[in-house]
């Protein structure tokens, strides 16, 4: 009796502690984050993209510090973000303010150092990123990894967002394999049919 | 028929590797035997049923990138989870009918082959519309169970039919957990081995259900055979007017209110586990953040289940029996089906990893042992349509299935988990019918025997007048003796029924009294 007291005790205090840990390492939410950063994305000879493909083109990415305000981060990380229509009845792309739990931005493009003259990087889209309309963001974080600061490149994830062709993963020589393997299955089984009625009558003939 | 097995009984002891019975159906069961041609039967049905769960829930764990590649909404998704399941609601009913035209043999390959190039064709989906139609066709698989069934009545005898059917449809269930961890690690080998981008993987992922498909096809024309003694071509067809015979046997199953009810029950128990075939890995994956292969991991833990659930369903199904007879049957799986409800209910209020993953794992082994109590009540339902009643239970569990997927894991206005607290209610609700079954013999849930009922009376009254005067009801008159078990050692009307001096272990044997097809 006593000791099944103690145990509950501890496991409360336990429950407590982690509680508390959570709370001490403190939710970031995107609404609070200082908009410090400028963000473009344009075609790499300047132009505004309208249209890419994955595997193809590239895009170039540049990011700016528009405070004069110190800012406590060491690096910048760039991110391919989705427009409000690709997130419609897409619960597994929702926005949430929570960082944490935020689905907005699932693609990296680059991590660069924090330099208060800016940066930029070409970056070719990657096969594995789903066809959608996209925008992109930056986030400043510090040496923990928790963000501090960040910048995109559309107002409100409707304006200025662009398209991204993707890889329809399809290949000739899948659609042969499949051709065949499908015309053998058929015909193997009709085949062993005819065969054995064939041989079944030849069978009572005899 | 009689003269036929006297004149071979003694020559034909020695050609079979298992003691037979008068039919030439196994009594025993040897799980790592391919004798021919019973234990050979066995296999091949189990996992020829085993690989179409593989291929109609290959798609669910690789869903997370199917999504990406398909453009595809929830909406689109949960709709092409409803017509994976609702495509064998049809071809569970007919498989009975084809299995009595042309034998389990061809009926088994026939519909393995014919689904492999569905399965193939996944390869080549561009956008959620060809995608669901894929899954519709895929789905159509899954009259297996019945042929599975069927193959297995036929090869195996009556005392024990019920426990190898048991482990027959429990190993083929397990098909639906085997791929949620088969089809990740596929994908992953196709996409790091062979280097690949993941939107070509998955499609080449596919293509190993599908081979498996064309592979057992080919064992079972080769070296399948339908019933002990040969196959079903070869041998002579009883007599009589098979059309008017046909319309009578589904006359006396859909005219009988039971047959309706376990239509409702089945389900709640296999239907939910399909729903959750469908709908745990990407929950899993969506709401605790792990990666693909984790996700197909836990979520294959609730289909492994199947190994023992199943079986151990029906076994203590045949206990309840044999100490309370039917009564103990139906509160048994009123009890089993609602604690699966519960589990479901919980399942859904969890909010953290290792909690979900406990209760998931219950939820499982409960619908599961109902699926197997299901099936130790439904052969005393009818003798005479038993087979249009086994595809009518089965096909009710595919209906289930795609009405609580479509009620809960389509609509994109609430959450998985809200979805699984209303499908968890539900199923306590459905499973309410089981308190209506009354058997004028045994009685029911809350309400007794009618005095001076027998089991003769209730199996012969599903025969004519003339076909009685015929002679062609004396299998039911056979069966409805042996189903005198089910009045329970303690139900009170037979005072000595030699069973009950049995020990308990034996009856792990004799799950369904009587059902010879």
């Amino acid at each position: 009796m006593d000791f099944s007291r103690k145990l509950s005790v501890a496991l409360l205090i336990a429950a407590a502690i982690l509680g508390l840990a959570s709370h001490a390492e403190g939710q970031v939410l995107f609404s609070k984050l200082p908009k410090s950063l400028v963000v473009t994305a344009t075609l790499p000879d300047g132009k505004p993209i309208g249209v890419v493909k994955t595997g193809e083109d590239s895009i170039l990415v540049k990011w700016a510090v528009n405070t004069s305000a110190q800012i406590p981060a060491s690096k910048v990380k760039t991110k391919l973000c989705f427009a409000v229509e690709s997130q419609l009845l897409r619960g597994w792309r929702a926005t949430k303010d929570d960082l944490k739990k935020d689905k907005t931005c699932l693609y990296n493009i680059a991590t660069q150092d924090y330099t208060t003259a800016g940066g930029e990087v070409t970056y070719m889209l990657a096969k594995s990123i789903p066809g959608a309309k996209y925008f992109v963001r930056a986030y400043a974080v510090n040496a923990d990894g928790v963000q501090v600061a960040t910048g995109q490149s559309s107002p409100n994830k409707v304006a200025n967002t662009f398209t991204v062709i993707p890889i329809s993963g399809r290949h000739a020589s899948i659609d042969i394999a499949v051709g065949v393997l499908s015309v053998f299955s058929v015909g193997s089984l009709f085949g062993f049919f005819i065969l054995e009625r064939i041989y079944l009558k030849r069978k009572k003939g005899v | 028929m009689a003269e036929k097995a006297n004149a071979m009984q003694d020559p034909d002891e020695a050609e079979f590797m298992l003691p037979v019975d008068s039919e030439h159906k196994a009594r025993t069961v040897k799980v790592l035997s391919i004798a021919r041609p019973h234990m050979r039967a066995f296999h091949l049905a189990w996992i020829s049923f085993f690989i179409c769960f593989l291929s109609t829930f290959a798609a669910p764990p690789l869903i997370p990138i199917i999504r990406d590649n398909l453009n595809m909404t929830k909406p689109e998704i949960g709709q092409a989870a409803v017509a994976s399941v609702s495509g064998s609601i049809m071809s569970r009913l007919m498989m009975g009918t084809i299995c009595d035209l042309v034998g389990p043999r061809y009926g088994t390959a026939f519909l393995i082959m014919i689904n492999a190039p569905a399965v193939f064709s996944m390869a080549l989906v561009d956008d959620g519309e060809g995608f669901m139609i894929c899954r519709f066709f895929i789905g159509f698989s899954l009259a297996t169970f019945v042929s599975c069934e069927y193959w297995v009545s036929s090869m195996f005898t009556t005392k024990i039919v019920g426990t190898v059917n048991g482990l027959a449809a429990g190993w083929g269930n397990l098909g639906g957990g085997v791929t949620q961890i088969m089809m990740p690690l596929i994908f992953a080998l196709f996409r790091d081995s062979f280097h690949n981008p993941a939107f070509t993987a998955w499609r080449l992922a596919f293509f190993v259900p599908g081979t498996l498909h064309v592979v057992l096809g080919l064992l079972i024309l080769f070296f399948g055979q339908d019933l002990p003694d040969g196959n079903h071509s070869q041998l002579q067809r009883q007599g009589g007017d098979v059309k008017q015979g046909f319309l009578r046997v589904v006359y006396f199953a859909a005219t009988s209110y039971r047959t309706w009810v376990f239509f409702i029950l089945y389900g709640y128990s296999f239907g939910v586990e399909l729903t959750v075939d469908n709908i745990i890995a990407e929950y899993f994956y969506d709401r605790f953040e792990l990666n693909l292969n984790t996700a197909g991991l836990i979520a294959a833990a609730s289909g492994l289940m199947n190994i023992f659930s199943r079986p151990a369903g029906g076994y203590f199904s045949d206990l309840a029996g044999h100490y309370f007879g039917m009564r103990g049957r139906l509160w048994f799986l009123w009890i089993v089906q609602s604690m699966g409800g519960l589990m479901c209910i919980v399942l859904g209020k969890m909010n953290s990893l290792t909690p979900s993953i406990i209760f998931m794992i219950f939820f499982s082994i409960f619908v599961q042992a109902a699926c197997g109590a299901t099936f130790g009540i439904v052969p005393f339902v009818s003798r005479r349509s038993l087979g249009v009643i086994i595809g009518l239970t089965a096909a009710g569990g595919n209906v289930g299935s795609v009405l609580t997927q479509s009620l809960f894991f389509t609509s994109s206005s609430y959450h998985t988990e809200v979805g699984l607290v209303y499908m968890g209610i539900m199923i306590i609700c459905c499973t309410l019918p089981v308190t209506l079954i009354w058997f004028p013999q045994w009685g029911s849930m809350l309400f007794p025997a009618s005095k001076g009922a027998s089991e003769e009376d209730y199996y012969v009254s599903e025969w004519t007048a003339q076909e009685q005067e015929q002679g062609l009801h004396f299998p039911s008159l056979k069966f409805a003796t042996n189903s005198r078990s089910e009045r329970g050692c303690y139900g009170g009307v037979t005072s000595a029924d030699p069973e009950c001096d049995q020990p308990v272990a034996e009856l792990g044997l004799s799950m369904w009294k009587s059902y010879s097809h």
